[in-house]
């Protein structure tokens, strides 16, 4: 087959074809990978907001004193504050339009940095819970132990050891699983504009 | 936007819309993936339609933001790809008695065209538009000699691909 004698045939493709008929307002888009990624950590992101909002009501339902309910909301203050900084920074990613006018590479270099960029906000965000769950499970276990023996001390010997084990592999796995996560359905879209790029590098 | 530049708008889609269709048949293989991507094509042409300052025609603009958008286009995640594995799709292509030589060539054209990656459909797409290796480098962001190099090897794989599709003449 002839593809130079095949391009007069070409010129006549969609000539014959009907009106596309088109009316803007039917018209539908969620088949681009920041489409995808958006509509992904909306989602992800209304549930961690739902948490949050759930955990504000902690002190009442684990009976805290009042030492431990101002220890308690004084860090949950400052996850608000963090949360808030992030979800507006999120809120903009979701609000912006990527122009696909310029040229293949740059607009593929323009996607690949968007999503990047954004799965570092996103893990970094989900790092920063970890503080707070720590000193929050640490003040509900804490807090029962009060309520069971008051007149005990609140750390026992074995605890030197026991907690700060427990802590770190929570931290190690938590690491973990953001990472895993966010490879997993972000980081897959990253990889293919990566590879597109790469098609597109000067031959050795 | 106004009513005006909307009308403007949908009517230039339907005088271009042969580049729509070629793009759309170029890198999807079934129907509804194809009006899939008309639809995001146009979309992304709307919402970029305002930033148009007329520097380069209309369709130079055009093609760019069409296969910027076909590049990364992502079909629903249940279809899948139809891809002919075996010559006997294309036989029946060649037993189609009613298609005229042109039209069958074309089929099997982009029959074997769903095996390049979206890089090489775009250089194909540019190449039977009628580019020139300097304006095919420059919608892709690549030098004219990369263009001239990636063309001629996707050309070659296309023509193999042709070939092992079953098609000699």
């Amino acid at each position: 087959m002839n593809l130079d004698e095949l391009q007069q045939a070409w010129g006549k493709e969609g000539s014959d074809s009907e009106p596309l008929n088109l009316v803007l307002e039917k018209l539908r888009k969620a088949h681009q990978p920041l489409d995808r990624i958006r509509i992904n950590m909306k989602n992800e992101l209304f549930y961690q907001s739902f948490a949050i909002l759930i955990m504000g009501f902690w002190p009442i339902y684990f009976k805290f004193n009042q030492q431990f309910s101002i220890a308690y909301y004084s860090i949950y203050a400052l996850l608000i504050m963090v949360s808030l900084y992030y979800f507006l920074r999120f809120y903009r990613f979701f609000k912006a339009s990527h122009q696909y006018t310029g040229n293949s590479k740059d607009n593929l270099y323009e996607l690949y940095y968007e999503i990047r960029l954004n799965m570092e906000a996103y893990k970094s965000f989900s790092f920063l819970l970890v503080p707070f769950a720590m000193i929050a499970a640490l003040l509900i276990v804490f807090n029962r132990r009060l309520l069971k023996y008051p007149d005990k001390q609140l750390m026992e010997a074995g605890d030197w050891i026991v907690i700060p084990v427990v802590l770190v592999l929570m931290t190690v796995f938590i690491i973990w699983a953001t990472n895993w996560w966010v490879e997993k359905y972000y980081g897959k879209h990253a990889k293919q504009i990566r590879k597109l790029l790469d098609e597109l590098k000067e031959p050795e | 936007m106004n009513n005006i530049s909307e009308k403007e708008f949908l009517e230039r889609m339907e005088a271009n819309r042969g580049i729509l269709i070629k793009v759309s048949r170029l890198y999807m293989d079934s129907r509804e993936d194809q009006e899939d991507l008309i639809q995001e094509i146009v979309l992304r042409l709307w919402t970029n339609y305002q930033q148009f300052e007329g520097k380069s025609s209309f369709s130079t603009w055009m093609y760019r933001v069409a296969v910027n958008t076909a590049i990364t286009f992502l079909r629903k995640e249940k279809r899948q790809p139809i891809l002919v594995t075996e010559t006997e799709n294309l036989q029946e292509l060649k037993a189609d008695d009613h298609a005229s030589e042109q039209a069958q060539q074309m089929k099997i054209f982009y029959k074997a065209v769903q095996y390049l990656n979206s890089i090489e459909k775009a250089l194909i797409f540019y190449f039977m538009e009628g580019l020139s290796h300097r304006e095919i480098g420059a919608q892709l962001g690549i030098t004219e000699n990369n263009a001239r190099v990636k063309l001629s090897r996707t050309k070659e794989k296309l023509q193999q691909l042709i070939k092992q599709l079953g098609y000699e003449s």
